[in-house]
């Protein structure tokens, strides 16, 4: 997945709430419905992001690592 | 500090109180040393320690070899953190009743001087001296450069390309440096070298961005990121909101209504999951390098912290986020 398709995606999960969803339940399967492809160090790292924090929680847990 | 960390500090205190006779000069380059361990924080963030005595064990099944090493280049980092201050007119309270002339001079000692005499007393055959010696200069003059194109950026106009690069050149190179150091004192093959100092390239990338962010969102003075050096947040920031008025943030430098408005706007903006995504990324790539340069689980048990402190979604921050 190049970095343009990694933007699109995070900029789809922040005005789509479906599609937010959808990600929550099943990041793997959301992913490749929309057909693209990552390379592997992509899926480890997607599949390592948890996206059920909150935006508040997201800076709670980036602040942790200060 | 752990002990290890407090041994390497030790051995760099030596090679001060050995090497530098004039007792002014080993005044002020204690004070930079000194200085510089006073305002560490986590430890596992000590990539010129934790990573070359890591890299060693992995290789050699044991770090206490690497501890000159990681001395020579604890003073350097030292001597690199004493020159950033005085180019982003830093001054910490240590060196409030000494000149920047002063601090220079420690600076100099500290990642010019004393490296040479510390690499000519390292435990190793001279060719893996000698190959050690170019790898430091070469890396040294990259990470220069890299320092260059820091201090003449704008840091409000910076493309995330132009940014990435300056990251690549003064930031990354250190622990890749320090990462391919340790390999070569080890007797690694240069197959292992390589793939060492992109382990090192990859911790430093995820560092600097997981740096960056905090910047932005500590509780502390909002205004501190807002130009002055680059931040990766702020550039993706930047680059996601073209309608932006640059006024503002101007203007965020100096009032700390407006830069809080930012750090709120920031915090809930695209780029900052963007910006937690890109470290997970660079410490998933720093996890493969590791696993593909292999060696002993003592070696392992140096750098795995490291990688998993700079994860926003490492499992022992989740849960103490969830006992808190």
């Amino acid at each position: 997945m190049s970095r343009e398709n990694i933007e699109h995606l995070i900029d789809r999960w922040m005005n789509d709430s479906q599609f937010r969803n959808d990600l929550r339940n099943d990041p793997e399967k959301t992913i490749q419905a929309t057909g693209e492809e990552l390379s592997d160090d992509e899926w480890a790292a997607l599949r390592n992001v948890d996206w059920s924090l909150s935006d508040d929680d997201l800076l709670a847990h980036a602040n942790m690592g200060g | 500090m752990t002990e290890w960390s407090r041994r390497v500090f030790d051995a760099a205190r030596e090679v001060v109180t050995t090497e530098v006779v004039d007792p002014s000069l080993r005044e002020l380059v204690l004070l930079g040393l000194d200085s510089f361990a006073s305002r560490l924080q986590s430890d596992a963030s000590y990539h010129f320690i934790h990573l070359p005595l890591g890299i060693h064990a992995a290789v050699a099944k044991s770090a206490a070899p690497a501890i000159p090493l990681a001395a020579m280049l604890t003073m350097i980092f030292a001597g690199f953190d004493i020159v950033d201050d005085l180019a982003d007119g830093d001054a910490p309270e240590a060196w409030r009743n000494y000149s920047a002339a002063e601090r220079q001079l420690a600076a100099s000692a500290l990642f010019c001087m004393l490296p040479q005499l510390s690499m000519l007393k390292l435990d190793a055959a001279g060719e893996v001296r000698n190959a050690m010696q170019r790898e430091l200069a070469s890396s040294m003059i990259t990470i220069a450069a890299g320092q260059l194109d820091d201090v003449r950026s704008e840091s409000l106009s910076l493309s995330r390309q132009a940014l990435e690069s300056i990251i690549a050149g003064k930031t990354a190179e250190q622990p890749a440096l320090y990462a391919r150091l340790a390999a070569r004192l080890a007797g690694a093959t240069e197959q292992r070298v390589e793939l060492a100092g992109e382990l090192g390239r990859a911790i430093g990338f995820a560092a600097q961005i997981a740096s960056d962010l905090f910047e932005v969102m500590r509780a502390g003075d909002a205004r501190a990121p807002w130009g002055g050096s680059p931040n990766y947040l702020v550039t993706l920031f930047l680059e996601g909101d073209s309608r932006l008025d640059r006024g503002r943030l101007e203007a965020a430098a100096t009032d700390v209504e407006i830069a809080l408005q930012l750090r709120s706007e920031i915090g809930r903006s695209a780029a900052t999951r963007l910006a937690a995504f890109e470290i997970e990324l660079h410490c998933q790539r720093a996890r493969r390098f590791l696993d593909a340069f292999g060696g002993s689980t003592a070696g392992r048990a140096f750098i795995v912290p490291m990688i998993e402190q700079l994860s926003v979604f490492d499992s022992a921050r989740m849960r103490a986020f969830q006992k808190n």
